[in-house]
């Protein structure tokens, strides 16, 4: 992985070593000038070894959520990138017809284009005899269904019904690709499998070589004997051997079937002697190192042709920042969501210090009273803290590699077929999580200690809470201005930039600050606070369709949903604590209505509400790990449910995919002639690809990619469409129908191309168009629509498709338009529609159509299927990432394991008192068990509430759900057994300490200092 | 004779009037490189209404002794009777339900909980007896006020003077009508004039209410307010007195130590 939220990551490496060594060389300094200060830190660790043990796991998760999420950007990077560099093989560039002026070319063109095989030569020409260049190789591409004839002698197969029935297994979309042996020698040579040399010229017209997805997919192994089909004739073959799937075999895409033959043959086969489809080039250098040829290469290449209607495609490039791409997606999410672990992480290593300090005040008052200076205690805690942290980070960064290997096994089925997960671990990314790991925890010493540092001397010394000091009150007046100087200042200038995290922040920090104003002057505390968290709930949970109206549109980046969580969950923890005496009042009423338990209720409540502080802390740890966990639980259980709906097709049950090389005439009588019971067709429709039309001027004048397909008046007749937005003119659904069915040149497309429409994060830029809105009326816009070399055609957008038509991606023309753009041309891809009877069985009527269209190579879908297939990938991908995200669970459940024990050792002279006063060892233990009870509940109610509120406003606004309608539903199921999980960890994590507690002879107790 | 080594292994032999009945109380620690015999062999009686002071010098096992009559800590070996009831016999749950229902403990620490008031501090002890929460709070507010205490009764620990503080120790531990209040150093963290307040307090308790106290103290002042010393040394019981009858009885436990005897 190069680059992180946008920053190079040896930058960051460099930065994160660079704070390393700086907290390292403080350590260093104490230890030499400072050395008792030193000592008294770090001997502090080995006193006590259990709760060492609960601070250095605490620390270590940390480190170890950093170094998984950094090592699965690694992995999943090295993993597709060498699935990129595995199907490319040798190949670098490829040379195809050109589809502008400027020497670009679609890689989209090589299975429609062909070009005269003499252009090999004239590339040849181009390149010379640089020594950049190892061969350059001429190849024709085609598509044939191919059959496993299994023990059949094909020769008693005499018609394609004989084949279809002899076939034990069948593919109808294989990719052959055709070479000639010189150029297999250019590039070095090929092997099977097996590691036999690849001999082409030794084919003849009766073998093949097949490719591994081929032979997997069809049960193949050299000598078997295979039929495919080819302009509707049928060919038999032997298998000569099984090659890794590459371009150069035919596997333009990772997991496509293939298969090789000579050249020569397939010109033959496909009647198209002479020519080839693209000439590919191999730089010099193995199959990584030709990358670093290729700016060179394609240069040459482009001023060799630039005379001619070649273009040229890095397609080894272009691979490769695509795969990192798609690493990047995945690792975006996987730190924005670890963000939230990492915070967890954070709050706990602040209150672990602060209990440590609480527990040493009258410890460090003395050292104050005999001359300690604050830094020295300060730096005290940074001895101890680095002592944790060193060893801490070692262990949770080696963890986080441990961890990386789980992911990547639930990556595995995830990226089934499409590339093998290859677990790789970049040791700049370990550097860079031990170093931010180590940092962090120092950060947050420094910080707890410092405040701390500032006790009173006498107080701590007496063991009674510091005095009220003016002088502190002074300080909360200035932090209160500044606090409202930045917020506002912060404010301003996102609304000038249009930025929403400078604003969002800005807005957050507005009333904090007057609310430390107004406290100075006398207003009530818990009122002011209640009022400006209240306030930042509402503010944070405003739906967009209000945010924007009121504010204006803003843009932010993914790392928002951190942002707004972590102040979600901070207003939401204010008003806890604020309130908090209140809400334990009503667990003391309630929670002693059984007398027996009363006094344990009754210590249980008194303790978080004498330590609201760090009771707040505990509750934002587990609401922030919570209200993550439900965010992405509601996500993913509702863009799951919003996508499986049977309307997400327009009511189309089968599609039917039939490539261009075999066409079919008219597909109902095609289906009728092979004895397929059309009589439960309730409705077939058709949809080709608009080939030469690839491109719209997008509003910022930008050409994109703009997919546009063409409906048949079947498909008009039949399918559902639904429109969200209506031009002036086709105000109701029927008039847009109508308008495609008879107007040349209008289209309407899915509301991704929608002005408004927000970007596509991490994929290719999708095109907004000008005036085009999400919803509503609109007048007719205009739009530019490029087809190849050139030129350029005005088309009319006349209504934007319901968002609940979630599988029409595109846009879409109909009949008259396609008549006018391709002009009777064959398209390249044909698509059929079925809307099938109620109660027909679309799974077996799709596998039925596919037998009996393998000649013509169709694939038959049950589209329903498809789509639960689909949502089952990105369920995978999100169930790994919920496990992800469970590790800051785990955090938030060591913490409660630490604070109980904390608690244990902090008041063991008042549990030694409480047993002499009569309190049984299980009413000690139940205290300790209801006291962690409160504050996980609390923490774990707020994060389920403010978790599903956002996650109700976020899908219910089209910015977020990309125009999805979603009918809202809680994943009450995963809800309710993360919760319930937690809360039982998390008790059982204080009940160990408690039960400790009970069993201690109060005598014991009583004397312990 | 109830001083020295006599075996005392039956409650028959205790008398009537006698509520604790310690005999040949052995106990010791192990601190991990040695072991330290804190009471060697202790017999001892306390009779009913009974104010009884422990006097020895630091480390002589006073407070090992309380603990160990009061249940609080465990014996290697001996007896202990309370109220004719064997300790040893009893099972942890209801040697401390007898706690919270007949023993009151004040600490020199005072042990207060930091994060209750005075009134909720003085009422926990009803509270784990199953007394109603309503009727706990009464009888805890009329604890304070025989202490002296009412008005402050909101307050928390910190807002308060050592001896109001032990105040509150003391009506917490009279909450329950106890039998038996055993006070380890209970003027020892006070100046004179609040350990004046506080012994006259406790001499008030015991005459008026006939309250046993047993109570521990390096203080010969506040020994000399209770009805017998019980003189400690090494672990061992070296003499008595008696200051109230202006006699002192000591005898030489061991080798050639003696205390003074005064007439």
């Amino acid at each position: 992985m190069e680059k992180l939220f946008g920053i190079p990551m040896t930058n960051i490496m460099l930065v994160m070593l660079v704070l390393l060594g700086t907290c390292l060389l403080t350590v260093a300094f104490i230890a030499w000038r400072r050395p008792v200060i030193f000592k008294l830190g770090v001997r502090n660790i080995p006193r006590r070894k259990a709760q060492t043990t609960l601070i250095i796991i605490g620390l270590m998760l940390a480190t170890l959520i950093i170094s998984a999420a950094l090592g699965t950007g690694d992995t999943l990077n090295r993993s597709v990138n060498s699935a990129v560099l595995t199907t490319l093989g040798p190949l670098d560039e490829i040379v195809l017809a050109a589809t502008d002026d400027e020497g670009n070319a679609s890689i989209g063109t090589i299975l429609t284009e062909t070009m005269p095989e003499s252009n090999v030569e004239t590339v040849r020409a181009a390149v010379g005899d640089s020594d950049k260049v190892d061969a350059v190789a001429g190849i024709l591409l085609s598509q044939s269904p191919v059959l496993n004839l299994g023990d059949s002698y094909p020769y008693n197969l005499q018609s394609i019904d004989d084949i279809l029935r002899a076939a034990t297994a069948s593919n109808p979309t294989v990719f052959i690709a055709g070479l000639d042996q010189t150029t297999i020698e250019d590039i070095g040579g090929m092997q099977d499998l097996n590691g036999n040399p690849v001999d082409v010229s030794t084919l003849g017209d009766n073998a093949v070589y097949v490719g591994k997805e081929t032979a997997e997919d069809l049960g193949l192994t050299t000598g078997d004997t295979i039929a495919y089909i080819s302009g509707n004739e049928p060919y038999f073959a032997e298998v000569r051997g099984v090659l890794p799937d590459t371009v150069l075999t035919g596997s333009i895409n990772p997991g496509t079937a293939s298969m090789l033959m000579d050249l020569g043959r397939l010109q033959e086969i496909t009647g198209q002697e002479g020519r080839v489809s693209g000439i590919g080039i191999s730089n010099a250098g193995g199959t990584r190192e030709g990358l670093e040829y290729t700016e060179e290469v394609t240069s040459l290449l482009r001023t060799g042709l630039a005379e001619e209607d070649l273009g040229v495609v890095t397609i080894k490039q272009d691979n490769v920042e695509q795969a990192e791409l798609i690493a990047n997606i995945f690792v975006t999410f996987f730190v924005v969501f670890g963000l939230f672990s990492i915070g967890v992480g954070v709050l706990l290593i602040v209150l672990i210090f602060t209990m440590l300090a609480a527990e040493r005040r009258a410890e460090m008052g003395m050292e104050r009273a005999v001359g300690a200076q604050r830094r020295q205690l300060i730096q005290q805690f940074l001895a101890e803290g680095a002592g944790y942290t060193l060893l801490s980070g070692l262990i949770g960064t080696g963890l986080g590699v441990l961890a990386t290997w789980a992911i990547a096994q639930g990556f595995s089925g995830l990226a089934e077929g499409l590339f093998s997960i290859e677990l790789y671990v970049t040791p700049r990314s370990l550097v860079i999580a031990y170093s931010l790991g180590v940092v962090i925890t120092f950060l947050a010493v420094a910080v707890s200690s410092w405040r701390v540092s500032r006790l009173n001397v006498v107080a701590a010394i007496r063991d009674i809470p510091d005095s009220y000091n003016a002088h502190r009150n002074r300080k909360q007046l200035f932090w209160g201005v500044v606090m409202l100087a930045a917020g506002v200042l912060l404010a301003f200038l996102g609304m000038n930039v249009d930025q929403q995290a400078p604003f969002t922040i800005g807005m957050t920090l507005i009333p904090l600050g007057i609310a430390a104003i107004l406290t100075f002057f006398g207003a009530n505390s818990r009122l002011v606070l209640t009022i400006a968290g209240i306030y930042l709930l509402l503010f944070w949970l405003l739906p967009s369709d209000l945010f924007t109206p009121v504010f204006g549109e803003m843009s932010g980046n993914i790392e928002m949903f951190f942002v707004s969580g972590i102040c979600i969950v901070a207003a939401s923890t204010l008003v806890i604590v604020q309130n908090l005496d209140a809400i334990l009042s009503v667990i003391t009423r309630y929670g002693g209505a059984l007398r027996s338990m009363l006094p344990s209720v009754r210590l249980a409540v008194a303790y978080p509400g004498a330590n609201k502080g760090r009771a707040g802390m505990t509750i934002a740890m587990f609401s922030l790990i919570v209200f993550s966990l439900v965010m992405v639980a509601a996500i993913n259980n509702n863009f799951a449910n919003a996508f499986l709906s049977k309307q997400a097709n327009a009511g189309m049950e089968i599609r039917v995919d039939v490539p261009d090389e075999n066409p079919l005439g008219d597909f109902r009588d095609t289906l009728e002639r092979e004895g397929v019971d059309t009589t439960q067709f309730r409705g077939v429709g058709k949809m080709v690809s608009m080939d030469n039309l690839e491109e719209v001027k997008d509003e910022g004048g930008e050409w994109l990619s703009f997919i546009v397909l063409g409906m048949d008046e079947g498909y008009l007749d039949s399918a559902e469409l639904e429109f969200q937005a209506h031009a002036e003119g086709y105000e109701t659904d029927e008039a847009i129908i109508e308008a495609l069915r008879t107007e040349p040149n209008v289209v309407v497309v899915n509301p991704a191309y929608a002005e408004d429409a927000p970007a596509n994060f991490g994929g290719p830029p999708t095109p907004n168009l000008a005036g085009v809105p999400t919803e509503g009326p609109f007048a007719p816009a205009t739009v530019e629509v490029r087809v190849p070399v050139g030129e350029v055609r005005e088309m009319k957008v006349i209504g934007v498709l319901d968002s609940s038509l979630s599988m029409l991606f595109f846009s879409y023309v109909g009949p008259p338009t396609v008549n006018a753009v391709m002009g009777g041309s064959s398209s390249s891809a044909t698509s059929y529609f079925i809307d099938l009877a109620d109660g027909a069985d679309a799974s077996a009527f799709a596998s039925n159509i596919e037998r009996v269209l393998l000649p013509y190579g169709a694939q038959g879908v049950d589209i329903e299927q498809e789509m639960e297939e689909s949502q089952a990938q990105q369920q995978t991908f999100m169930y790994v990432l919920q496990g992800f995200m469970g590790l800051g669970m785990i955090v938030g459940i060591a913490a409660v394991g630490v604070i109980a024990y904390r608690a244990v050792v902090e008041r063991r002279q008042q549990i030694g008192m409480l047993r002499a006063l009569g309190f049984q060892s299980g009413s000690i233990a139940q205290a300790f068990v209801i006291e962690s009870a409160i504050v996980v509940v609390l923490g774990t109610l707020s994060g389920t509430i403010t978790g599903l509120i956002l996650s109700w406003v976020l899908l219910t606004s089209d910015e977020f759900s990309q125009g999805v309608d979603i009918q809202f539903s809680a994943p009450w199921g995963t809800i309710i057994v993360t919760l319930a999980v937690a809360i039982f960890a998390a008790l059982l994590m204080s009940y160990l300490p408690a039960r400790q507690a009970g069993r201690i002879l109060p005598a014991e107790a009583l004397r312990y200092e | 004779m109830r001083l020295g080594k006599k075996k005392m292994s039956v409650p028959a032999e205790v008398g009537e009037n006698t509520i604790i009945s310690a005999n040949n109380v052995v106990k010791s620690y192990d601190t991990g490189t040695n072991k330290v015999q804190a009471l060697k062999g202790i017999t001892f009686e306390v009779q009913r209404g009974e104010m009884v002071g422990v006097m020895g010098p630091s480390g002589c096992g006073k407070t090992t002794l309380l603990n160990c009559l009061s249940g609080l800590d465990d014996v290697d070996s001996g007896t202990i009777f309370i109220e004719g009831e064997n300790l040893a016999e009893m099972s942890d749950k209801k040697r401390t339900n007898y706690r919270a229902r007949r023993m009151g403990f004040i600490f020199q620490v005072y042990n207060l909980l930091p994060v209750l008031s005075a009134v909720e501090n003085v009422e926990l002890p009803l509270l784990v007896s199953n007394v109603k929460s309503a009727e706990a709070r009464t009888k805890s507010l009329e604890a304070l006020e025989r202490v002296g205490l009412r008005d402050w009764s909101g307050h928390r620990p910190a807002e308060l003077s050592g001896g109001q503080r032990q105040r509150v120790t003391i009506a917490r531990s009279l909450v329950n009508n106890p039998a038996i209040i055993w006070a380890d150093e209970p003027t020892g963290a006070l100046d004179s004039r609040s350990a004046g307040d506080i012994m006259d307090l406790l001499q008030k308790l015991n005459s008026d209410e006939n309250l046993t106290i047993v109570l521990v103290t390096h203080d010969p002042g506040v020994g000399q307010r209770c009805h017998r010393i019980v003189q400690m040394r090494d672990g061992e019981v070296v003499g008595e007195e008696f200051p109230d009858r202006s006699t002192t009885q000591a005898m030489a436990v061991r080798g050639n130590e003696a205390f003074s005897v005064v007439s």
